[in-house]
């Protein structure tokens, strides 16, 4: 059941899941025996609608694939003198394809709350998935500090760690420490778990 | 020499339209998503965009004169919010 949590992965490595009014954002994800495209738009400043594919290999080595329509919206928001924190609410609806059956129906719904100042970031993450097979959730966090305060056009470098709690797979935390970059409007991440599963995100806002 | 002239004179006419206009956001913490700020103002044409992270503020120059609500529309529609215009 390893899939399931690195199909909750794309969901979890990103920053805010609803930008500014018609922004777009464009994803990937690659993991040892994973890969992720996605792309979403807000539509307002509140919401944003995006579609996600997914190739996978799981533990026996077989492929799935999913196909994901979401639905994001920033609940709360406080945009404060030197920080901002945000509340978003996940939804989505989409199909799978592995083994047997070529048409799961998957539900995904959750909740995420981050804090960050220029220095500073943390992040909280609840996702909930019911499938014919599974119903399930997983935890997420991550903790954050960018050690040079950048200039707004200049690169901006972030030391994370993420922990991924997945009662289902692993029962087990994932302890996973990444570097994060920005410039202007492209974000990279880089990093690898402590038992040496790679990591490599990439976003961009047009 | 007169073509020169003229020039000049409509050079100076036009920057002396020109208004640079600043105000503070709350809430601009990050780079990245404070790039929607710029978007927003060069779908105005409005390319001549400064972005200060450490003080929390936005300058432009520009001879296209918007209001204060439409400021502060278009700081709402990159997740902001406008403090204390000032115009000069």
């Amino acid at each position: 059941m390893r899939w399931l949590a690195l199909i909750f992965f794309p969901l979890i490595a990103w920053s805010h899941p609803v930008i500014y009014k018609d922004g777009w954002v464009i994803s990937s994800m690659t993991m040892p025996d994973m890969t992720d495209a996605g792309a979403s738009y807000s539509f307002s400043s509140k919401w944003a609608a995006g579609v996600n594919y997914w190739r996978l290999q799981d533990k026996a080595g077989d492929e799935q694939e999913y196909q994901l329509a979401k639905l994001n919206h920033l609940l709360w928001r406080y945009n404060g003198e030197a920080s901002q924190a945000n509340v978003y609410l996940h939804s989505g609806v989409g199909r799978s394809e592995w083994g047997d059956i070529k048409d799961r129906l998957a539900v995904m719904g959750g909740a995420e709350a981050d804090w960050e100042t220029r220095r500073h970031f943390v992040s909280g993450k609840y996702l909930h998935l019911r499938t014919s097979d599974y119903d399930t959730g997983i935890w997420v966090g991550r903790v954050g500090v960018s050690p040079i305060l950048a200039e707004f056009q200049d690169l901006q470098a972030w030391a994370m760690v993420q922990a991924w709690y997945d009662p289902i797979t692993s029962r087990e935390t994932k302890i996973t420490p990444l570097l994060r970059f920005f410039y202007h409007n492209v974000l990279w991440e880089m990093g690898s778990s402590l038992k040496g599963d790679m990591m490599l995100n990439l976003m961009v806002h047009l | 020499m007169k073509k020169t002239i003229l020039l000049l004179s409509l050079l100076l006419s036009f920057s002396a339209f020109a208004e640079t206009v600043s105000f503070g956001v709350k809430g601009m913490v990050c780079s990245m998503c404070a790039q929607g700020i710029k978007k927003k103002f060069s779908a105005l044409e409005i390319k001549d965009v400064s972005v200060d992270l450490d003080k929390k503020l936005v300058t432009y120059t520009s001879d296209k004169v918007l209001s204060d609500a439409k400021i502060n529309e278009l700081i709402k529609d990159a997740g902001y919010v406008v403090t204390d215009i000032k115009r000069k």
